[in-house]
């Protein structure tokens, strides 16, 4: 299994903190230190009604792979570039970029979800 | 005023059974029935949420066979080892396994019975058990009679039993699909398998034709697959819908027999899909209130008659969600994400599931449709506007691009599940 926020965090933070990674951060951290203090300021943003770019990100796994590493013809997303990744899906959502499946889903999205989304994939190590 | 005081107890009566396992430091003990989409799913993400829980899943197979896929099998695209997942995945990944049937489950205790008669004790029980075939709906149909004309509806030997008569039908020969009364188990299914059977004939014995008789009027994707059959197999379907009496009554495998209310036709292979419902594991715990299929919360798909009983997949009344092994997956990840919040004493922010559900007409002529959910405390409900099937007059780039994306989307999802 591949390393994630979720695993840095549940190894790292015992029982007491086991709900943090479900309130997830905006993108994932790099370290275990990284995680524990992401996870402190992600209960602060929650609070004020942040998207949960991890959250959303697991319902786009079953085709774009694990963490959007994904390894067949459905592109990766895992560690592309945020900019590049907000944009698609914002014209995506638009109905300004051609696609099968994308500009069915994308228009689901508010501007605020595509963001948290497109920032946590491209923070996950490809 | 009923479901309100059931709904009001359960949210209560689950939480004191984690809080003291965990002050204790004793492990937290979760049951898995079913190692499917949704169960593989479940065990998976909530081991990673709560390594120190102890997540079992009990499996009466020895290998998982997936029905998404299998009318490729049927349809000669590839053999039975496409849809066949060894299940030793789940233990490499830290998730016990255990051998064996489910026969009883005492939501009161949240304990289950094992055809061996052991008894397994949780603190939760996920069930993802499937569906039953309702054989006693067909006057004459029963699992004997299903070793002559096939439902391949739960994937596995049933597939191979069909493959293998398709396969030893002669040039010429009528193959009948009957296909049930709603809800049952991927409803553009039957039509993706009418599609595949078809493209086999037209390759191999291509005097044959397809009889459909459909207790269903319209059906999942029906533009779609009309254009298809028309492009790709002119004359070789005839369908009979539930309006003219296309419902399949009665069989007699003896004779390949096959009844409607209105007219008998004899057939040469037989594909009998029986009306369904939830799992009898389920309804015999009564989780189906009666209804044939198990309500659940739409939060946390936990059972609305069952505290600290969690039912996702084919079993389950999702809201909007299709009985797909797509959405069976993403209720596992939500469900598992809710589980543990749950337990950590944290809210669970409900979450947008999706659920994208490919048909193949032909190996290279794919279409889908595609849908974002939102979970609500009132439901769970398609998000418009937005979702919808591929455009009708679709190109063959198009089409080509999806049957591709679904053979990605397929080795994808089996391989995070079962690999």
């Amino acid at each position: 299994m591949p390393d994630t926020p979720r695993h840095h965090l549940s190894r790292i933070a015992g029982a007491a903190l086991l709900a943090l990674p479900l309130l997830a951060a905006a993108g994932p951290p790099a370290t275990a230190e990284d995680a524990a203090q992401d996870a402190v300021a992600t209960c602060l943003s929650c609070a004020g009604g942040g998207a949960d770019g991890a959250a959303l990100a697991a319902a786009c796994f079953s085709c774009h792979g694990p963490e959007g590493r994904g390894s067949g013809t459905i592109p990766a997303l895992a560690g592309e570039d945020e900019g590049e990744l907000a944009q698609a899906l914002t014209a995506y959502a638009a109905g300004e970029r051609e696609g099968t499946i994308m500009p069915r889903l994308a228009p689901s999205y508010s501007s605020e979800e595509i963001a948290a989304l497109a920032a946590w994939f491209a923070g996950v190590t490809p | 005023m009923m479901m309100q005081r059931r709904t009001f107890i359960g949210a209560l009566a689950a939480l004191p059974l984690a809080a003291p396992a965990l002050a204790q430091g004793a492990a937290l003990r979760v049951t898995v029935v079913g190692a499917g989409y949704g169960g593989a799913a479940f065990a998976r993400e909530l081991h990673r949420l709560l390594p120190e829980a102890a997540v079992t899943v009990i499996e009466r197979e020895s290998a998982f066979h997936s029905c998404p896929f299998s009318n490729g099998v049927l349809g000669g695209l590839w053999g039975e080892e496409r849809i066949t997942f060894a299940l030793d995945g789940l233990t490499r990944a830290g998730i016990a396994l255990r051998p064996g049937e489910v026969t009883a489950l005492d939501p009161a205790t949240r304990s289950v019975t094992l055809a061996s008669g052991e008894v397994v004790e949780g603190d939760f029980v996920l069930l993802s058990p499937g569906i039953s075939l309702d054989f006693a709906a067909i006057e004459g149909y029963s699992e004997a009679a299903a070793e002559v004309m096939p439902h391949a509806w739960q994937a596995g030997a049933q597939t191979a039993l069909l493959r293998d008569r398709l396969r030893a039908m002669e040039d010429g020969g009528t193959v009948v699909v009957a296909i049930p009364r709603p809800p049952f188990r991927c409803p553009p299914g039957p039509y993706e398998r009418i599609s595949l059977i078809a493209h086999y004939l037209a390759t191999e014995k291509p005097a044959s034709r397809i009889l459909v008789l459909d207790a269903q009027d319209g059906f999942s994707k029906q533009g779609l697959f009309e254009e298809s059959w028309a492009a790709l197999y002119p004359g070789m379907i005839e369908r009979i819908p539930g309006s003219e009496s296309g419902e399949v009554v009665a069989v007699d495998p003896a004779t390949m027999r096959v009844s409607t209310a209105f007219d008998d036709v004899s057939a040469d292979v037989a594909n009998i899909i029986p009306p369904q419902r939830a799992s009898a594991l389920a309804r015999e715990a009564g989780l189906d209130d009666g209804l044939g299929w198990c309500p659940v919360e739409p939060l946390s798909f936990e059972s609305t008659v069952a505290p600290g009983v969690f039912v996702i997949g084919d079993a389950a009344i999702a809201g909007e969600m299709p009985k797909s092994g797509f959405s069976a997956a993403q209720q596992g990840t939500a469900c598992a994400a809710a589980l543990a919040a749950r337990i950590g004493g944290a809210d669970y922010a409900p979450r947008k599931l999706i659920n994208t559900c490919y048909s193949l007409a032909a190996p290279d002529w794919g279409f889908s449709v595609a849908d974002v959910y939102a979970q609500t405390a009132g439901g769970i409900t398609a998000i418009r506007p937005g979702g919808g099937t591929t455009r009708l007059g679709a190109d063959a780039r198009t089409h080509a691009a999806e049957a591709e994306y679904a053979r990605s989307w397929f080795d994808s999802l089996t391989s995070e599940l079962w690999g």
